[in-house]
């Protein structure tokens, strides 16, 4: 679903080779693989705290097959971001009590459960075949080394390189990643780039020993929409170079759009929607997601009125709603039944899952 | 609606401010009318906080002048400023850094009425924190809380009211909404335009987010690198952008409608250092468009219709 050509329809004409949508294309398949790179099923994780305990994720499940990306979408306390690190093992023990099955498919066919690993066994994997970014890159990158030398270091570490191979992988890594003169770049430190160029380092660092699973949590959420558009771009053509698998965590329903083929829609801990990301971003069923896409103003919205709000805030994970959870914030919602019967996360027939007790009516 | 007198409430003429070798500012010139929302958009490094802080004369500009209701704010004494600044006020992003946590919010919210001597009894101030949190969304009761006790958007709404209580005519709002999640922002969105409405404010919205000014503005200005590169009516600037780097910046605009299909302008590289900008225009080297004559000038900002404005020498680009 790469871009095709030029729209005759702008007069501007194209700046650059860039596609548009970057996943216009791609047919929305509902099709899984049979043997995804990621499958979780059943994920529940908790934290014990001073408070007592809060269940902040529950009962998640999807995969991605290599080559496909997954959004995971929410808001604050939906639980997106805690569920990327439980899959990566990155959640503080034992704070963090996880449960349930993370399975990750190595490139020989073997299934590790990432839920029953060591945290020896994980360091293994994290780096190597299971890569993540993140939303700052200053706080991930370390301000007295070079940039080359940290996009090297994870070739000393797993793949035990010499110095000078690392190093002319370091810096065939900044060209692919989209840095101009990657040999003098390759000695600068972080704070000498931008960061757009700093996000790049960071996508470098997590690429240079070719992962299968690419977790990218709020990657371009600090970046200019300029910036942002040009890592989205450069993203999806990694991954269409490497064949990567990649679970991509955002708030922004355009983003979504942009990179993903599937999407997980997640409201207080739960997945409340997910299906082929054209299909749900196009007709969504359940009422938050409706209501998410109609708060964002943007083009065709008539500013003479308000925006249609979601009134309410997310509740509190420790003290949960009866019901459907988001039935104190639904306009669909009927007393006596949304605030009563918890709705399962129910299959519809087109590969589509959906949280709500009233889908089909609505 | 506007004031359509045409008179200008606030103008603001040949702003600059060099901050040592980094010329953030040059030469911004615009004018509000009373009631009128102008957008002001523009990334990281653009210029676009510095222009807010320099309207409200919490930086000293450099050169230029800016006149708020017939007064030229540069001739003001400190104490003359002060009575002036009660009808100007500003909502910043964070309201977690701007409220104080060991103070309750009835008494943030009380301090700017005390500042200016309004409402001199301690009762009649007191009613009207209980007026403005009402105003806001908020329960009267929550004057004794204190800043934790709230939520992002609850806090934002604190700032709005601390903001409004000494009945500002003008307000800048510098990326008020963006920390918010989707759902609160549209609530504080609402919340901006009905008080926007109801108490006919002049406000200048600063915001990297174009979809949020589209909604709130009716004029919009294009910083880049300290410059205003185009400025229009809202609906006209996004349907029909005049200037290379505007297209480029509204391109980029990530849209969750799969039906809608456009052409993306991805541009190269990065915004140049302020302190070492391209001759001539400050975009040409990103820009696919640029001439050698583009390198030899700065654009004058110039009028393309007599609302809309653009600093681009290609006049044969649409």
């Amino acid at each position: 679903m790469r871009a095709d050509g030029g729209d005759p329809g702008l007069a501007l004409g194209r700046m650059s080779d860039g596609p548009l949508n970057i996943r216009a294309g791609a047919a929305p398949s509902p099709v899984v693989d049979a043997q995804p790179v990621l499958r979780v099923s059943g994920l529940h994780v908790a934290f014990n705290g001073a408070a007592g305990r809060v269940q902040v994720v529950e009962d998640v499940a999807f995969a991605i097959p290599a080559g496909r990306t997954v959004a995971l979408v929410g808001e604050s306390g939906s639980g997106k971001s805690v569920t990327s690190l439980a899959v990566m093992g990155l959640l503080p023990t034992p704070a963090a009590e996880v449960s349930g099955r993370i399975e990750f498919r190595d490139g020989a066919g073997n299934v590790w459960d990432f839920a029953r690993l060591t945290e020896a066994q994980m360091r293994g994997f994290r780096g190597d075949r299971v890569a993540m970014i993140f939303q700052e890159p200053m706080t991930s990158l370390n301000p007295v080394h070079s940039v080359g030398e940290q996009i090297s270091e994870a070739l000393l570490v797993h793949r035990r390189m010499g110095r000078k191979e690392r190093r002319e992988a370091a810096i065939r890594m900044l060209a692919q990643v989209g840095i101009p003169e990657p040999e003098r770049r390759a000695a600068a430190y972080p704070h000498e780039l931008s960061g757009g160029m700093r996000q790049r380092v960071m996508i470098g660092m997590a690429l240079v020993c070719q992962p299968r699973l690419l977790i990218a949590d709020e990657p371009t959420t600090a970046l200019d929409v300029t910036i942002q558009a040009q890592i989205l771009n450069d993203l999806a053509r990694l991954q269409d170079e490497l064949g990567m698998a990649m679970l991509f965590v955002t708030h922004d329903l355009g983003v979504v759009a942009e990179i993903a083929h599937e999407v997980v829609v997640m409201y207080a801990g739960q997945v409340v929607e997910s299906g082929p990301a054209a299909h749900i971003l196009k007709a969504p069923r359940h009422p938050y997601t409706r209501a998410l896409l109609h708060a964002v103003p943007r083009a065709g919205v008539d500013r003479h009125r308000p925006l249609p709000a979601i009134p309410g805030m997310v509740p509190d994970p420790r003290h949960l709603p009866a019901g459907c959870r988001f039935h104190a914030r639904c306009q669909h919602a009927m007393a006596g039944r949304c605030d009563a019967e918890p709705p399962r996360l129910e299959s519809a027939p087109d590969g589509r899952t959906v949280r709500c007790l009233r889908w089909r009516e609505l | 609606m506007p004031d359509s007198s045409g008179t200008a409430f606030l103008a603001v003429d040949a702003l600059r401010k060099s901050f040592g070798p980094v010329r953030a500012v040059e030469n911004v010139a615009f004018t509000l009318r009373r009631g009128e929302v102008m957008g002001l958009v523009g990334e990281s490094g653009s210029g676009k906080t510095t222009v807010g802080r320099l309207v409200l004369r919490l930086v000293e500009p450099t050169s230029g002048r800016v006149v708020f209701d017939g007064t030229d704010l540069g001739a003001l004494s400190g104490r003359q400023m002060r009575r002036v600044r009660k009808r100007m006020q500003i909502v910043f992003q964070d309201p977690f850094s701007s409220l104080n946590p060991y103070q309750r919010v009835g008494e943030a919210i009380e301090e700017p009425l005390i500042v200016h001597g309004l409402r001199g009894e301690r009762a009649q101030r007191q009613e009207r924190v209980r007026e403005l949190l009402s105003l806001v969304g908020l329960r009267p009761a929550h004057a004794g809380r204190y800043p934790h006790e709230f939520s992002g958007g609850q806090r934002q709404r604190i700032a709005i009211a601390r903001a409004l209580a000494s009945e500002p005519d003008f307000i800048v709002a510098d990326e008020a909404v963006s920390a918010l999640d989707v759902s609160i922002q549209a609530q504080i969105i609402n919340l901006l335009r009905e008080l926007q409405q109801s108490f006919q404010l002049t406000m200048l919205f600063i915001s990297h987010d174009l979809g949020v000014v589209r909604y709130l503005a009716d004029r919009t200005m294009v910083l880049y690198l300290g410059r205003i590169v185009e400025m229009g009516p809202t609906e006209e600037l996004f349907a029909a952008p005049r200037h290379p780097y505007t297209r480029a910046l509204l391109s980029a605009i990530p849209d969750p409608d799969p039906d809608r299909r456009r052409e993306r302008i991805i541009l190269k590289g990065d915004v140049p250092s302020p302190i070492d900008p391209p001759s001539g225009c400050a975009f040409r080297e990103r820009c696919p468009f640029a001439l050698a004559a583009c390198a030899v000038e700065v654009p004058a900002l110039r009028a393309v219709t007599p609302t809309h404005s653009k600093a681009c020498i290609r006049d044969d680009l649409h």
